[in-house]
């Protein structure tokens, strides 16, 4: 089957705001800013609940503004929950579509280092999350004045494989372990989208899917 | 009339189509059958995956084929019970997020009443009441189509679906997935009075048979061990095994659909679903029929198998009606057929209104 895909992005979008999309846990965290005095965050607690009221709350978080306003999106692409991932990531790949502006897949993991860099961390940061079977994500990102730097990419291993690592890293590194409850890191996700697009970045929706990190079946 | 954008997702086929009234004018299907075909069945999950990798592809394409633009749609439509919730979901929240953006009626669709309105796709002047054999991996069910959204569930398989009996069956053969068409092909080939197999029948409490509802776990018990005895003695003879396997299947579908059009003074039996592409049931339906004056419509195949065009079809007809969802509909993996209005309860609004 031939498909074809509409053209990437607008050179200059009319929109000047920002919207992020939080899916990848158990709570839902909706962001947007233009970056200047505009910014609001809020999250909601919805569980297996969330395919039902995204959208309601999707479209009562965007008042004042509306869809024309955007420039682009954020969405949280994993790891995290499959399914409330992919609601996410469907979402955001739909509306940058139908809107025609890029789209920015940000890792649940960057989005977590990000918010601690914003507390004054220096050393490397590595995220820990829980993944099923038994293993965890890791990811380990060194803060920066743009932004932060990817040392090891995200990924899932044993536990044990992972605490290995951890300990054979050569420079001093501060862990977070994250059980739960991520989607107020939205407004790190929205912040890192940001910084993608100053840079120039225009990511086209069809780039952004959800990355799982493991597989139901294959090993 | 109305143009409805439809999505299917309920299993391993992404979907999407766009009808007016009940004039097809797109539809495309991504088939995940080889994806699935190394692990010899679908596996949830990874169905949920493609459909995320190959929707927002296909609502460009099944657009674009049409030839319209947003401003002639006037709903959009996805299937949103029964199947698999991980892969309606996916569907499901791509048809809301487009009718929130494109300011458009939502409706959500029974994915049974998707293949009950495939026979209108074929047979644009086919009214109810009608009885609707639906035959597929999923479901196997006579339906007493009343109008629409009213519908009686008059019989059900109480094991496995039809479509799924060949999937189990075709395994214990050693043959490729999906197992109908391979079972038919080889059918061709073979004797279907080889072997004596069971139809399998429901027992009433009170003594006797239930007389639509069907059975095939015991069928395929009784394939199991006529395989292990015919292996132990050398190679299976696979094309006598699958003629009178499906044979019996054939049989047992028919008897069933024919009783039940006559006993409820039905005339015409519109058949859906994957399985209503097997040959030995168009053969023993239509046979059948003839013989009691009855009229059996087959819908092409490409309607027969889970299309978002039949998705529409039922859409438009509910959107004419003033039947809305709301946009906080959720999937269900089971809904009876009759429950279909409980998916509008968004107020009513008046055609043109």
């Amino acid at each position: 089957m031939s498909i074809h895909l509409s053209p990437a992005t607008v050179g200059s979008p009319v929109g000047t705001y920002g919207l992020a999309i939080h899916t990848s846990s158990s709570d839902f965290g909706l962001a947007i800013s233009n970056f200047s005095r505009d910014r609001r965050v809020q999250t909601w607690v919805l569980g297996r609940d969330l395919s039902m009221y995204l959208h309601t709350y999707l479209v009562d978080f965007l008042q004042p503004q509306s869809w024309s306003d955007l420039a682009f999106i954020a969405v949280a692409k994993g790891p995290g929950g499959f399914t409330g991932t992919r609601l996410g990531v469907v979402t955001a790949r739909t509306l940058a579509q139908q809107l025609e502006i890029p789209l920015f897949g940000i890792s649940s993991l960057a989005a977590i280092a990000y918010a601690e860099s914003l507390k004054g961390v220096q050393d490397a940061i590595a995220i820990q999350m829980k993944a099923q079977r038994g293993e965890v994500f890791g990811a380990i990102y060194q803060p920066t004045t743009t932004g932060l730097e990817t040392l090891l990419e995200d990924t899932v291993l044993p536990l044990e494989q992972w605490q290995h690592q951890l300990s054979a890293w050569s420079e001093p590194l501060k862990l977070v372990v994250i059980e739960e409850g991520v989607g107020s890191t939205v407004d790190s996700l929205l912040a890192l989208a940001h910084l993608k697009w100053q840079q120039g970045d225009r990511s086209h929706w069809a780039d952004t899917l959800p990355f799982y990190g493991q597989h139901p079946v294959d090993r | 009339m109305a143009s409805v954008l439809a999505i299917e997702t309920s299993c391993d086929e992404t979907a999407v189509a766009v009808v007016n009234n009940r004039q097809v004018l797109s539809s495309v299907v991504a088939s995940q059958v080889a994806v699935h075909q190394k692990y010899g069945g679908i596996v949830p999950e990874v169905a949920s995956r493609q459909h995320v990798e190959t929707i927002n592809q296909l609502i460009d394409l099944a657009l674009s084929e049409a030839g319209l633009d947003w401003s002639a749609i006037d709903g959009i439509a996805a299937t949103c019970a029964p199947g698999l919730i991980g892969a309606l979901l996916v569907g499901l929240t791509a048809a809301k997020t487009i009718a929130l953006l494109q300011n458009k009626p939502f409706i959500g669709v029974h994915h049974l009443e998707g293949h009950i309105y495939a026979s209108y796709l074929s047979s644009p002047d086919l009214k109810p009441p009608f009885l609707c054999l639906l035959v597929s991996g999923g479901h196997t069910s006579l339906i007493y189509v009343k109008d629409c959204g009213i519908y009686e569930t008059l019989g059900q398989t109480r094991d496995d679906a039809a479509g799924e009996a060949f999937d189990k069956v075709a395994r214990l053969m050693d043959l490729d997935y999906p197992g109908g068409p391979v079972i038919d092909r080889l059918a061709q080939q073979g004797n279907p009075q080889a072997f004596a197999l069971p139809e399998g029948q429901v027992s009433l409490r009170g003594g006797g048979f239930h007389p639509y509802d069907s059975s095939f776990s015991g069928l395929k018990t009784a394939v199991l061990r006529l395989t292990e005895k015919l292996k132990q003695s050398g190679e299976l003879p696979v094309a006598d095994l699958a003629a009178s396997f499906q044979a019996t299947v054939a049989k047992a579908l028919t008897k069933r659909a024919i009783a039940c059009a006559l006993d409820y003074g039905l005339d015409t039996i519109a058949v859906g679903g994957g399985v209503a592409a097997n040959s030995g049931l168009r053969q023993h339906l239509q046979a059948a029929a003839s013989q009691h004056n009855l009229r059996v419509l087959f819908p092409p195949m490409k309607y027969c198998t889970d299309n978002a065009a039949m998705i529409a079809c039922a859409a438009v007809e509910h959107l004419e009606r003033g039947h809305r969802s709301s946009l906080n509909l959720g999937a269900q993996s089971r809904m009876p057929i009759s429950e279909v209005m409980q998916l509008y309860t968004e107020p009513a609004i008046h055609p043109g209104g």
